[in-house]
C-alpha cells in the first residue's frame, strides 16, 4: 500500500502539527529549518511534504496529498474543495478587521469606498459585501500592519494571535471577523478510496490532540476550543503501534460544543 | 501592440486543441462507451450545443447557472451553450419522447461548457458521456445504471476505481420539515465531513431525537449494508430509504459489481437535484470523482411530464487522466506502412485491401526518393516503407537498413505480427 501523504505548512502551526505526529509515534523529523520538503516514515507508512500554508489547501485538493494540517483563515481564503473533518487544539487565531484608533466608531457603510490592505483578499471581500460596505480591498504578501500608517490603506484585514503586532504599530482592533485553529483537511477522493486509515488518523490525532493541551507554541485564546471533535469516528479501529495508552482516554470529550 | 504572431498560437483560457494521439485517444474513449452503452441497449441522442437559456436553466443549480456562456440571437432572445446534458435530455423526453414504451433509455457523448477556472481534467469545455433511464422508480432501474457505471470505468481502461453510492431521499426523509437555511447548514456540513459545523448546525436546528444521533454519524457512515442498520430502526420514510438502498446493493451484488461499490451516506451533494440514490466514482491519482449521477425524479416534470429518472455522466478528459495515471498505453496514431508513389491499378488495388484489413496505410504524394522517404516514415514514426514493383503481387519493404522482397500475402502476414 503506498503511503499516506500529509502536507504540513511551514510557519507558525508546523511546530504544534510535527509534535502532534511525533506523540503518536508517527515520526515526522521535520521543522521549519528542514531543507528536505519530501519526508518519508515508512515504518508509519506516511510520506510528509513541507509546504507553504497557502499551498496545502492546494496541493489536498488535487490529491498530491491525500490529507493536510492548516489554519482556518488559509483554508476559507483558498476557498478549495476538502474535506474538513477534525479540527485541531492549537494555532488559534482570530481573523479582525483593524486600523488607528480614530476609525473606531465610523459607519464604513456610509463612506463611498474604504481602502483595506489584507493577505485575505477573498475573505475581507465577502465581509465587506456581508456588511453592505464598498471596499477596496488592496492585497498584499506581508507586512499588512504597515498600510494604514503610511497611508496606503484605511484599515486592514488580518489574523492576531495576541495583538501585539497591532499596538506595535499604533492601530486597533475594529472588529472580529472569524476566530481559527488549525484544521485537518482530506482530499475528497483520498477520503473514500482510503477511509480507514485516514479514519484511525484522525482518531489518533483528535485523542493526541486534545489530550496534550496546551501546545508549544499555541495560545489558547478561544475559550471553546476544547473539544474539537464531539461524535468518535464511527467504524475506526485505531491501530498506531504507539498510540496505546493515549487511546484509552475517554474518545469523546463532552457531547456538545 | 499585440503580436500578431504570438495572438494567433494562442487559445482563450479554458479551451484546448487535441492534436494527434491526444484527439485519438478521446475519440477511442468515446467509441468504447458508445460500443457499451449501445450493448445494453441505449440508444443515442444528438441534442443541440446551444438552444435557449430559459430551457437550460431548468433544474440548475445556481452555481451552473451562473457559469453557463450566455448570448443574443438577432431577436434578442437569450442563448446559451450547454453546461450539462442532462436537461436537455429531460426536455427532449417531455416534449418529444414521452409516449414511447417507458423506460426510455438514452445515451450522449459530446462538449459541455462552463466558464469556471479550469481544473485538472476539465477545461471550460470538456466531454461528457452518460446515460439516462427515464421511466423507472425501481431498484432494478438505479441497479442496473450504478452497474452500467462500474462497466463504463472499465470500458475505459480503468482497473482501479470505486463507486461511492448513497441515497439523498434518506437525508430527504431525517431532515424532512426543517427550513431551508438550517437544512442547507446540515447538508453543506454533512458534505464537508466537517463534524464541528454539523453538530453546531444540529444544535441549531434543535434537531434532538434519534434522528440528530443517525445524522451526526453520516459522514462517516461507509461501508457495506451493515451502515443501514440504525436507519433501519428508526422507521418510516427513513426506514423504506434504507430498505430501497440495501435493495439496490443487493442486486449490485448479483450484477457482480458490489466490490466496486461502497455505500457512503455522508454522499449528500447535489440536493436539490437528487432524489434518491446518488453515486460517485473515484479513482487513485485523481483528486477529483469521474463520474456521477443519481435519481432525479423531479426534473422532468419541469418540462410537463413527470416521469422518474436515474442517470450517469462521466467527464471524458479526467477518465483519460486516470488511465494515463494507471499506465494505460495511448493508441498509436502512425502508419503501418509509408509507400512510394504510385499509379498503379494493381498497386492501389492492393493498398486498398490493407486498408480494408485495419492497416493505416499512407501513400507518398510528393514524390520522395528512397532516403527521403524513409526519413520522413521516421518522423511519422514507422519504419516500414514500400516500394511497388509495378504489379500489386511483389513489393519492395524497407526496413532500417535491410531492404527484400515480399508479396503481398507476405506482407499481410508480416503486418499482422507488428502488433500496433
Amino acid at each position: 500500500m503506498e503511503p499516506l501523504t500529509v502536507a504540513l505548512p511551514k510557519g507558525r502551526l508546523l511546530e504544534s502539527s510535527a509534535a502532534l505526529f511525533r506523540r503518536l509515534g508517527y515520526g515526522c523529523p521535520v521543522d521549519n529549518g528542514s531543507r528536505q520538503l519530501l519526508v518519508d516514515e515508512p515504518e508509519a507508512n506516511l510520506s510528509y511534504l513541507l509546504i507553504r500554508s497557502s499551498d496545502v489547501p492546494v496541493y489536498v485538493e488535487y490529491g498530491a496529498a491525500d490529507l493536510g494540517i492548516v489554519g482556518q483563515d488559509v483554508l476559507r481564503e483558498s476557498g478549495r474543495d476538502v474535506y474538513e473533518p477534525l479540527q485541531l487544539d492549537f494555532g488559534h487565531c482570530r481573523l479582525v478587521l483593524a486600523g488607528a484608533p480614530q476609525q473606531r466608531g465610523r459607519d464604513f457603510r456610509l463612506v463611498s469606498s474604504i481602502r483595506v490592505a489584507t493577505k485575505y483578499p477573498r475573505l475581507a471581500r465577502a465581509h465587506f459585501l456581508q456588511q453592505g460596505i464598498s471596499a477596496e480591498i488592496i492585497h498584499l504578501m506581508g507586512s499588512v500592519e504597515l498600510a494604514p500608517c503610511v497611508g496606503l490603506a484605511d484599515l486592514l484585514v488580518d489574523v492576531v494571535q495576541t495583538g501585539r503586532t497591532l499596538r506595535e504599530n499604533g492601530l486597533v482592533e475594529l472588529e472580529e471577523i472569524m476566530s481559527c485553529q488549525a484544521t485537518v483537511i482530506v482530499n475528497r477522493v483520498a477520503h473514500r478510496l482510503r477511509l480507514k486509515e485516514i479514519q484511525s488518523l484522525l482518531e489518533a490525532m483528535h485523542v493526541g490532540s486534545v489530550l496534550s493541551v496546551p501546545l508549544a507554541g499555541s495560545v489558547p485564546s478561544a475559550p471553546s476550543a476544547g473539544p474539537v471533535l464531539s461524535a468518535p469516528l464511527a467504524g475506526s479501529v485505531p491501530s498506531v503501534p504507539s498510540a496505546g495508552p493515549v487511546l484509552s482516554a475517554p474518545s469523546a470529550p463532552s457531547a456538545d460544543s | 501592440m499585440v503580436d500578431q504572431q504570438n495572438v494567433r498560437a494562442h487559445l482563450p483560457h479554458g479551451v484546448q486543441d487535441l492534436l494527434q494521439g491526444e484527439a485519438a485517444r478521446r475519440r477511442r474513449a468515446e467509441a468504447a462507451l458508445r460500443d457499451l452503452f449501445s450493448r445494453w441497449a441505449y440508444h443515442e441522442v444528438i441534442p443541440p450545443i446551444f438552444e435557449y437559456d430559459d430551457n437550460l436553466v431548468v433544474g440548475a443549480s445556481p452555481d451552473l447557472r451562473q457559469a453557463m456562456y450566455r448570448f443574443f440571437d438577432r431577436e434578442g432572445r437569450t442563448l446559451a451553450l450547454r453546461a450539462d446534458f442532462t436537461t436537455q435530455v429531460a426536455r427532449m423526453v417531455a416534449t418529444k419522447l414521452f409516449d414511447q414504451p417507458l423506460p426510455v433509455r438514452c445515451f450522449y457523448a459530446g462538449s459541455v461548457f462552463r466558464y469556471e477556472e479550469p481544473q485538472v481534467g476539465r477545461q471550460r469545455e470538456f466531454t461528457q458521456a452518460g446515460v439516462e433511464l427515464i421511466g423507472a422508480h425501481t431498484p432494478a432501474a438505479d441497479a442496473e445504471v450504478v452497474a452500467l457505471a462500474v462497466a463504463a470505468l472499465e470500458a475505459l481502461g480503468l482497473h482501479e476505481f470505486q463507486i461511492n453510492l448513497g441515497q439523498m431521499a434518506l437525508f430527504r426523509a431525517l431532515t424532512a420539515g426543517l427550513p431551508s437555511d438550517q437544512l442547507d447548514r446540515i447538508r453543506e456540513a454533512t458534505d464537508y465531513r466537517n463534524r464541528v459545523r454539523l453538530h453546531a448546525a444540529l444544535d441549531e436546528a434543535g434537531v434532538t431525537d434519534e434522528r440528530r444521533h443517525l445524522l451526526a454519524r453520516l459522514p462517516e457512515l461507509m461501508g457495506g449494508l451493515e451502515v443501514l442498520e440504525e436507519a433501519r430502526t428508526i422507521g418510516g420514510a427513513v426506514a423504506q430509504a434504507a430498505e430501497y438502498l440495501a435493495q439496490v446493493y443487493r442486486l449490485l451484488q448479483a450484477y457482480d459489481v458490489a466490490d466496486r461499490v461502497i455505500l457512503d451516506l455522508g454522499e449528500v451533494r447535489g440536493m436539490d437535484y437528487y432524489t434518491g440514490i446518488t453515486f460517485r466514482g473515484v479513482a487513485p491519482g485523481l483528486g477529483w470523482p469521474i463520474l456521477s449521477g443519481g435519481r432525479y425524479d423531479e426534473l422532468i416534470g419541469q418540462f410537463g411530464q413527470p416521469l422518474a429518472a436515474v442517470g450517469f455522466g462521466l467527464g471524458i478528459e479526467r477518465a483519460l487522466l486516470g488511465q494515463a495515471r494507471q499506465q494505460r498505453l495511448a493508441p498509436s496514431i502512425s502508419p503501418h506502412l509509408v509507400v512510394h508513389r504510385c499509379a498503379h491499378p494493381e498497386c492501389l488495388a492492393q493498398i486498398r485491401r490493407f486498408r480494408q484489413e485495419g492497416y493505416r496505410i499512407e501513400v507518398d504524394v510528393l514524390g520522395r526518393d528512397g532516403a527521403g522517404l524513409l526519413a520522413y516514415a521516421h518522423r511519422r514514426g514507422t519504419h516500414h516503407v514500400l516500394r511497388c514493383q509495378g504489379d500489386g503481387s511483389l513489393w519492395l519493404l524497407t526496413e532500417e537498413e535491410s531492404e527484400r522482397t515480399v508479396t503481398a500475402a507476405e506482407l499481410l502476414e508480416e503486418m499482422s505480427t507488428w502488433n500496433r
